[in-house]
């Protein structure tokens, strides 16, 4: 694996926080455990909800996400994506 | 008339089952790479997936071609056509089959320079078409401009290589090199058909390669899941 976290890492990462969170999580727990400024979180949020992998929840007490099948499904294939990926110098 | 290649005939029968073998293998990596595009929606895996579906229709056609020339067209069927047409059916089959590769080796080239711009991948394709379709030297240009875009493509993996110290990285790499060393050694096949050959073997090699990549990025894949 490459040294430098990168975005298909970042991605499985968020992803990962949110299942941990039983499906339902605050930004400001994302911010906490992907590591990321404010400003990039909310890109990879934007990027995510776009590509269908969560989806936005607003109730009362502020915003949560939760993942999506396809978000589940990317978490479930990670290794192959990461590994092919990896391997044909697609990161 | 233009020359195509010197093919020894004792090789001409192995190079179609070798051209099919190309086919199926790269038909493969297209097949993961559209697979692992639907999980990722990673525009890159896309582009990839395209050059490589390219390049296996390419082969297809090219192991059709042959495939018609050495069974389908007996002696009668010969005089009744005639061997001109004969060979224009080969001449043209052969120049489908260029334009076909050369664009997936562009998809593939596109690929690897990270970037999400059409303007850029239709420049490309327009260069290469255009300096293909012009060329007094249909092959020859083919051919070259194919090592082109396939050094840049070793470079890139190289340095992706260098970036992740990986076995399959490695495996990957070397492909590429066999891959751009038989595509160097067709550019002389039009004067000695020992290069046919030997362009033939390096690419079969390359692909060999890329087929255990493969292999084994499923593999590991299915393992930790």
């Amino acid at each position: 694996m490459a040294k430098k976290r990168d975005r298909l890492q970042i991605i499985h990462d968020i992803l990962k926080a949110i299942q941990d969170k039983n499906n339902r999580i605050r930004p400001t727990h994302i911010l906490y455990k992907s590591n990321l400024s404010h400003q990039m979180m909310e890109e990879y949020l934007k990027e995510l909800m776009d590509k269908g992998f969560i989806i936005e929840n607003k109730e009362p007490q502020g915003k949560t996400y939760s993942l999506t099948q396809k978000g589940y499904d990317y978490l479930n294939k990670y290794k192959l994506i990461a590994d092919f990926t990896d391997s044909f110098g697609l990161e | 008339m233009a020359v195509l290649f010197l093919t020894p005939g004792w090789f001409f029968t192995y190079s179609i089952g070798l051209e099919f073998l190309f086919g199926i293998i790269t038909l493969l990596v297209a097949v993961y790479a559209f697979k692992i595009y639907k999980l990722s929606e990673e525009k890159q895996l896309r582009t990839f997936g395209i050059g490589f579906l390219l390049i296996s229709l390419s082969y297809f056609i090219l192991g059709i071609v042959n495939l018609l020339i050495a069974v389908g067209f007996d002696d009668d069927v010969s005089r009744f056509m005639g061997l001109k047409a004969v060979y224009l059916f080969n001449l043209f089959g052969s120049y489908f089959h260029a334009l076909i590769y050369i664009l997936g080796l562009v998809f593939l080239t596109y690929s690897t320079l990270k970037i999400d711009n059409n303007r850029v991948l239709a420049l490309l394709t327009a260069i290469c078409v255009v300096s293909v379709y012009f060329s007094p030297y249909k092959v020859f240009m083919f051919y070259l401009l194919s090592t082109v875009l396939l050094l840049f493509t070793v470079i890139y993996y190289f340095m992706n290589y260098l970036k992740s110290r990986r076995s399959n990285t490695f495996i990957v790499l070397v492909a590429m090199i066999f891959l751009l060393f038989g595509t160097m050694h067709l550019i002389f096949a039009v004067e000695h058909a020992l290069y046919y050959v030997l362009g033939h073997v390096l690419e079969a090699i390359a692909y060999v390669l890329i087929l255990i990549s493969l292999l084994r990025i499923v593999k590991h894949g299915k393992e930790k899941r």
